[in-house]
């Protein structure tokens, strides 16, 4: 019995390796989150007058990419050959140094035009990863045409789109907490070139950014009662959108075709949800419920809206079709939710979490599974998603009588959370789309 | 009808009978364990034991103090206890020996044959260091009789066999093999890597393979030309591939193999004498995909597959360098098979790594996620996978399927 159960072990042992067949076949399930190693040399100065304005954009490059938190830049003191932008890579050198992306550009400089050129390579692919592109702009934009550089060189490692030439705007807030001015402002989405687009004779909330970007709706109190406005961006001019007498509307965002909008309507004690045509004016309530429903959100092919409420006792996310209808609630989880926001790529919904004392921004699918809860904090509120969908930046607000808050942006995968840095106080972040 | 009934009847109530009272139920009866002596062990024993581990030492040096006491104690139990203990110390004497042979190990260097020469396992450790790359992992695990495999790695050395074939006469008994020389046409390439096991641990295993005698016809025809084997009963299968290349006329036709006969025909000689070893030993070796005496080179991937172990650590080497952390959430949702053909120094041929099929994405995505997969074979592999490389036939392609779904954003 020994001989044939050891024979019948060495069968079964042997069967599986000499069934190979072909080639060896094996499976990779599980690897590394780690961020990639990237080698940016300062572009070169096709013009000498060229040179400051290539080390410049060549900085903002690298900003924009190891910002991410995905790429690690490799210090300029270790690399092994300075290439020029026409001359073939060494990919040894760049191998030896654990470089995985390569970065080359240059920058010439014609009055007051530039024209950046750069090209990305896979280093150990030892090819080029698209082609080279060109960018030309005035001095004055100059670091547009850097974010346009560092969204290419983005979206080519990571296959998706990039977010760096965005902008993003926000309340700013100024004075002691319980008599706070505050006023609306844009800037980069890393916090550069800030302009202000209110004075602080009013209190403003919650900017919202048009799908094209040109324009912002917001709530201001100019009135002494919310009221929502709309502001073309390039003219600044204002107008006051769905004007009802005896109501409060406020917490508007556009719907992805930009010519209509949902609010929240209070009016007699009951708050609901309402959808404007910008066109004509028209008006359309969508809920009808003795319970408060706000914070609405459209999906980005604009056939639903999430929004939060309280009709089952709590604060909960529900969604509903755009046209109204029976909502279906998609938060279970313990706590209150709010504020919730369809992601562009239609995929998650971010949200605000209330529970234990805690605050947190989570996202979910939109069918409320698979919930992630990325920050927590004494106050996390009013997630808004970068373009791309795969960042997200919000208000985080300190404790105490001198607490301040302040923007954060976090990955999707809770990882790279960065407070932005801003000039003071700021408050309800509203990213843009990609700008042309 | 009835008859067949009677017949039936019989037979069964037969089979009953022989059932119940012949025995078939009854098991062997388990050998008796001996412990009675551990407890009998006790001071006198105890003594008697400590005092034989002295005696190694001085053993060499003094029969003299053993002679006062230690003769009169020695109740007859006791030493039998510590005839095992003194026996080892004679055993690391031995390996002292091999030590030696270690000298031996920089011919085997330059020749295959010099391994076989240094019929002693003891060569085998310095073997496999000198080869480092090719039988290195292998031949670890059966150290102690892998010795030979060490040589094997040269192969492709074969050649200057004849050279090497002269340096082993002086050392020990090649000379007498010269006849084996003549015989050397008859042994294919094949036989280069086997040969250095089988030199080994030749005779022994031999047999106990019957098993995998299917796969290596020409193995039985390199142990056949050292005629010590012809004893055994399994060889003989062997016999009919041997006809093949042994026709000396051939060599003439087919100088290509030869050199590697001479090794093998030089090892035999020295195996004849040793000892077989279990044969289930053997085939669980081989069964492990241990490169032992078996040699696969017969056809295409006919070779000895990987173990689990060497598929292990070559996933887990890819694995190392397979950085999801710039990919896309939809290029994590794609898994992407690639295809990838090795060179016989374990590294990947970039030009032939390609992405064979992608499931779960769409086609941005998958182009996203093959290029993750690719950095990761051409980094990891820059400098070469841990593949045995004997086994080269089962590893020259290979496809690797990068599944990303525990690397997903959750």
């Amino acid at each position: 019995m020994r001989l044939l159960l050891r024979v019948a072990l060495v069968l079964l042992t042997a069967l599986p390796a000499a069934a190979q067949q072909g080639p060896l076949r094996i499976e990779i399930t599980e690897g590394v989150i780690e961020p990639l190693p990237i080698a940016i040399p300062t572009f070169t100065a096709e013009t000498p007058a060229a040179e400051a304005w290539a080390r410049d954009i060549t900085r903002l490059v690298a900003q924009d990419l190891i910002g991410t938190g995905l790429f690690r830049e490799i210090p300029q003191d270790a690399f092994i050959s300075r290439p020029g932008f026409d001359a073939p890579v060494q990919y040894a050198d760049w191998k030896a140094i654990n470089a995985q992306g390569l970065v080359t550009g240059a920058v010439s400089l014609d009055g007051d035009r530039l024209t950046v050129k750069f090209r990305l390579y896979d280093v150990f692919a030892e090819q080029p990863l698209g082609e080279g592109l060109q960018f030309g702009a005035s001095t004055a934009t100059w670091r547009r045409v850097a974010h346009k550089v560092a969204d290419q060189v983005y979206s080519r490692i990571t296959g998706e789109g990039g977010y760096f030439d965005s902008r993003v705007a926000f309340v700013e807030e100024t004075g002691p907490k319980d008599a706070r001015l505050k006023r609306l402002a844009v800037m980069d989405y890393d916090g550069a070139n800030v302009s202000y687009l209110t004075d602080a004779s009013s209190i403003v909330l919650a900017p919202r950014f048009s799908p094209d970007g040109n324009r912002l709706i917001y709530t201001s109190y100019a009135t002494g009662f919310p009221q929502i406005y709309e502001m073309n961006l390039q003219t600044y001019a204002a107008r006051p959108l769905g004007e009802q007498p005896g109501t409060m509307t406020f917490a508007p965002r556009f719907a992805p075709d930009g010519r209509r909008i949902v609010f929240s309507l209070s009016q007699g004690g009951n708050t609901d949800i309402y959808s404007l045509d910008l066109g004509t004016g028209e008006r359309r309530r969508l809920t009808e419920a003795p319970s408060i429903e706000t914070a609405p959100s459209f999906s980005p092919d604009g056939s639903q809206i999430v929004f939060e409420s309280d009709r089952s006792g709590t604060q909960q996310l529900y969604v509903m079709p755009v046209g109204g209808g029976e909502p279906r609630r998609i938060s279970f989880g313990a706590g209150r939710y709010g504020t919730p926001v369809w992601s562009p790529r239609g995929d998650y919904i971010a949200f605000t979490k209330q529970n234990a004392g805690r605050f947190h921004i989570g996202v979910m699918r939109t069918d409320g599974s698979e919930e992630r809860l990325l920050t927590a904090s004494f106050l996390d509120e009013g997630p808004t998603w970068a373009p791309n969908g795969r960042v997200l930046m919000f208000t985080r607000e300190t404790s105490g009588a001198g607490g301040q808050p302040a923007l954060f942006s976090v990955d999707i995968s809770g990882r790279n959370l960065k407070q932005v840095p801003t000039q003071g106080p700021a408050s309800d972040p509203s990213w843009s789309p990609l700008l042309p | 009808m009835r008859t067949g009934y009677w017949i039936s009847g019989i037979g069964h109530g037969a089979l009953v009978t022989f059932l119940l009272f012949g025995g078939a139920f009854t098991s062997a009866p388990l050998p008796p364990v001996e412990f009675a002596e551990v407890t009998i062990i006790s001071e006198e024993e105890f003594a008697a034991l400590t005092r034989p581990e002295v005696g190694p030492a001085v053993s060499a040096e003094t029969p003299a103090p053993s002679p006062p006491e230690p003769t009169p104690e020695p109740a007859t139990p006791p030493e039998p206890e510590t005839a095992p203990e003194t026996a080892p110390a004679p055993v690391a004497r031995e390996t002292a020996a091999p030590d030696a042979a270690p000298e031996a190990v920089p011919e085997p260097l330059a020749p295959e044959a010099e391994v076989a020469a240094a019929p002693p396992a003891t060569p085998v450790l310095p073997a496999p260091e000198d080869t480092g790359p090719r039988v290195g992992e292998p031949v670890p695990q059966e150290a102690p009789r892998v010795a030979p495999d060490a040589a094997p790695p040269p192969p492709p050395e074969a050649e200057t066999a004849p050279v090497v074939t002269e340096r082993a006469a002086p050392e020990p008994a090649p000379e007498p093999e010269v006849v084996v020389e003549d015989e050397r046409p008859t042994a294919p390439d094949e036989a280069t890597t086997e040969i250095v096991t089988e030199a080994e641990t030749p005779a022994a295993r031999a047999p106990g393979d019957s098993p995998r005698p299917r796969e290596r016809p020409q193995r039985l025809a390199a142990i056949s030309s050292g005629q010590s084997l012809e004893a055994r009963s399994t060889p003989e299968p062997a016999a009919p591939p041997e006809p093949e290349p042994e026709p000396q006329p051939a060599p003439a036709a087919e100088p290509e193999p030869e050199p590697e006969p001479a090794p093998v025909e030089t090892v035999e000689p020295a195996t004849p004498a040793q000892p077989e070893p279990d044969a289930l030993e053997a085939a669980l070796a081989q069964a492990l995909g241990q490169p032992a005496e078996t040699a696969p080179q017969a056809g295409a991937p006919t070779g000895p597959p990987l173990t689990e172990g060497e598929r292990d650590a070559f996933r887990v080497a890819v694995q190392r360098c397979w950085n999801v952390g710039s990919l896309s959430s939809e290029a994590l949702r794609t898994t992407v098979v690639v295809g990838v053909r090795m060179t016989r120094d374990a590294r990947p041929d970039t030009a032939s790594i390609r992405m064979i099929g992608f499931q779960g994405g769409g086609e941005a995505a998958a182009n996203q996620a093959f290029e993750a997969a690719r950095r990761a074979i051409i980094r990891c592999g820059a400098d070469g996978f841990a593949l045995p490389p004997e086994k080269y036939e089962r590893w020259a392609e290979v496809e690797m399927t990068f599944n990303p779904e525990n690397m997903r954003i959750r």
